[in-house]
């Protein structure tokens, strides 16, 4: 009768603690386990004391957060939260998907309040965050999800400032940042204004040295006179540099006006400049810009719309003025090696009066506007 | 049979109190020694040169001597030490730690200290011999708690006394700090920080170093974080680089590529001479970067920012980096007295 009763003991022993020990191994799992946070930082957008900035907030949680648990976030150091500060001010993550915010949680909604100038809790509504999630917080401008949010938080002074994480959710951890008496470097530069300007004259393109001529010889009737190797007769070669951010403008002006080429002994007798194209047989004197050659310069208004080559006995020429006109420009903007060619034009007709001195004097000035 | 018994109790009870020792309390009209133990009784005691007079029931302790007779009185001849009292202050990263000094006698001498330390209190403890010196710190020591004790060992080594126990605990830290020291040099200076690249020439690109009085940035920092620091940088103007204040049309590029007369650019780089604990990070870990160089390969700067340095994921200590700011121009930036730009740099740690 003993035995049978001992045997029954034993027997309910083993049920018992098989059953006890089935029941912990199905419940654990469930069981929130206290950790710390790993791989806890936060990216501040401005590090300087006493500065507003946004901040993005990474952190691991090795046990997840409970429906219904907080997580708070606690600074020191006198970080400022700002007192308007809410939920639109701020955006939660959970594994990169942001989560819905409001005042207060609310089914699956979380709820977010800034509890005091140095902390702030969120309260998880219905769907839990699931163990070794990374959650994701950011604050300031930088949240932007729901609204884009416009208070920050502002750093304390310069020193060693600790974000501590805590709640009912379980895990904690605490990150530092850096606050610096500055964060920034200001870089400054100047830039001297320069303008460079030449002139040459040359049959072919190269450097020269003054007094700059252009004599076009003897002109007929049947033998206008035009720069460039047929005739040998030196064009005008412009070159110049500037880094005025209005560019550089040049312009011509000549000594006898629309009087052209004028005799020194007869100054009554001159070879006319007048706007049009050279012909033989047709008195005109003048200047164009040779399209060929031309870089960093451009033709300017009026002599932007001439055909002009050289060599050619038909160039269209504008007239020459004493007030001056503008020949050349950078199109507004700063020119480096600017170079121009300019051809000097010049034919007669059967009353042009014989001398043997006819001159004029061109006068070329670059203007640069910074 | 009773009887019996009872002579044997009596006998056996006899002898046991015959043999029992005996103490007798000594007194005087002010003074009372109660139950003395061992008392050096009356007489004396002398050699040839040396007489000890002693009378009543004293306890003596201490050395006499002549040339040819000692006295040790008293009980035994027992060395004695006094244990350091410590104490220990979290000082950042590092562990501070000082003591009181040990004091020793009757044949002992004190030797040096052991510093242990543990990572819960009562130990285990790893230590460390510092020798004959009252303070010694733990240099940069990861985020915890840590306890302390102090060992006093005598001249031959051997451990004679254990100090307090003092537990701290070593918060997360990251410390970062930028310099920009005129005319060129890496010492401290103080905010605000600038660099004035000074009149850039097409002939005449303006770094960071001593030849063009340009200051270069110094970063330094420290952390203890496992993962170690991470610095960003960024800028105002992206890759507009320096604008000009009064016509921001008006601006001297950024891009990645090599400076050089002539060319308009501006950028970082980091010098490869005097990088300590630092480790140049992508984009800016490649090309060559030396202060005073007008040739230096640079990496344009960007508003979002890029990182330029970090230190190999691992705690770091005196982390100290040269930062080399480079500006060029070409014939056509425009000339402008007042090109400027702002760079930010942040330093973040992941715990």
């Amino acid at each position: 009768m003993v035995r049978k009763l001992n045997s029954l003991f034993l027997n309910r022993l083993v049920s018992s603690v098989t059953i006890l020990a089935l029941l912990a191994v199905m419940v654990a799992p469930n069981l929130a386990m206290a950790a710390g946070v790993t791989a806890f930082s936060n990216v501040l957008s401005r590090e300087k004391a006493s500065t507003a900035g946004n901040q993005l907030i990474t952190f691991t949680t090795p046990t997840g957060i409970a429906a219904s648990a907080t997580l708070i976030l606690t600074y020191n150091n006198s970080t400022s939260i700002n007192a308007s500060m809410t939920f639109t001010d701020i955006d939660l993550a959970d594994d990169g998907v942001d989560v819905t915010l409001a005042a207060a949680p609310a089914a699956a909604t979380w709820g977010v309040v800034r509890t005091s100038a140095t902390v702030i809790t969120f309260t998880n509504g219905s769907a839990a965050v699931a163990a070794a999630s990374v959650v994701t917080i950011e604050i300031g401008t930088n949240a932007t999800n729901q609204t884009t949010g416009v208070f920050q938080i502002t750093n304390g002074p310069a020193g060693t400032t600790t974000l501590v994480l805590s709640g009912t959710f379980g895990d904690s951890g605490t990150a530092s940042m850096s606050i610096i008496d500055d964060d920034q470097v200001s870089v400054t530069a100047t830039v001297n204004q320069s303008i460079t300007f030449d002139l040459d004259t040359s049959v072919a393109d190269g450097e020269t040295t003054t007094p700059y001529s252009v004599a076009l010889g003897t002109i007929t009737t049947t033998n206008s006179k035009v720069s460039g190797s047929t005739d040998s007769v030196n064009m005008i070669i412009a070159e110049g540099d500037t880094n005025a951010s209005g560019g550089m403008v040049v312009t011509v002006r000549n000594a006898n006006g629309t009087n052209g080429l004028v005799s020194t002994a007869v100054p009554a007798n001159n070879i006319n400049s007048a706007d049009g194209t050279i012909a033989n047989g047709t008195e005109n004197y003048g200047l164009c810009v040779i399209t060929v050659g031309l870089t960093g310069f451009s033709r300017a208004a009026p002599y932007n719309s001439d055909t002009c080559a050289t060599n050619s006995e038909t160039n269209g020429v504008q007239a020459l003025t004493t007030a001056g006109e503008n020949i050349l420009n950078s199109a507004g903007a700063p020119v480096t090696a600017g170079h121009a060619e300019i051809s000097v034009n010049a034919a007669i007709s059967g009353v042009t009066a014989a001398q043997t001195d006819y001159t004029d004097t061109l006068t070329f000035i670059a203007t640069g506007t910074f | 049979m009773f009887l019996k018994k009872f002579a044997l109790f009596l006998i056996f009870f006899s002898l046991f109190a015959f043999y029992s020792a005996r103490a007798e309390t000594l007194s005087s009209t002010n003074f009372q020694i109660k139950d003395p133990v061992i008392g050096t009784g009356g007489g004396y005691g002398s050699s040839a040169s040396f007489k000890l007079l002693s009378e009543g029931d004293k306890v003596l302790t201490g050395v006499g001597s002549s040339i040819s007779f000692i006295g040790h009185y008293g009980f035994l001849y027992y060395p004695f030490v006094t244990s350091a009292v410590l104490s220990a202050n979290a000082n950042g990263s590092d562990g501070d730690l000082t003591w009181t000094a040990s004091s020793a006698g009757q044949g002992w001498g004190v030797g040096g200290y052991n510093v242990g330390k543990a990572s819960v209190s009562g130990g285990p403890y790893t230590y460390t011999n510092v020798g004959n010196v009252l303070l010694y710190t733990y240099d940069n020591m990861a985020p915890g708690d840590y306890c302390f004790v102090v060992q006093t060992y005598d001249a031959l080594g051997y451990v004679i006394a254990t100090s307090n126990e003092v537990c701290i605990t070593i918060l997360p830290t990251i410390v970062f700090d930028l310099d920009t020291e005129a005319g060129g040099g890496s010492g401290e200076s103080s905010a605000p920080y600038n660099v004035g690249l000074g009149v850039i020439s097409t002939t005449n690109t303006r770094v960071s170093g001593t030849t063009d009085a340009v200051q270069m940035i110094v970063v330094e920092g420290e952390t203890n974080a496992a993962s170690g620091v991470v610095v960003t940088v960024r800028n105002a103007n992206g890759a507009n680089g320096l604008v000009s204040t009064s016509v921001p049309a008006d601006n001297i590029n950024s891009a990645d590529g090599t400076i050089a007369n002539g060319t308009e650019n501006y950028g970082l780089c980091v010098a490869t001479a005097g990088l300590t604990g630092f480790s140049r990070t992508s984009p800016y870990n490649t090309g060559a970067c030396v202060t005073n160089s007008e040739t230096n390969d640079i990496q344009g700067l960007t508003s979002t920012g890029e990182n330029i340095l970090n230190s190999a994921t691992v705690p770091m200590v005196n982390g100290h980096a040269e930062i080399i700011v480079n500006g060029a121009i070409s014939g056509v930036t425009p000339a402008r007295p007042d090109y400027s730009d702002t760079i930010t740099f942040i330093a973040t740690s992941t715990f």
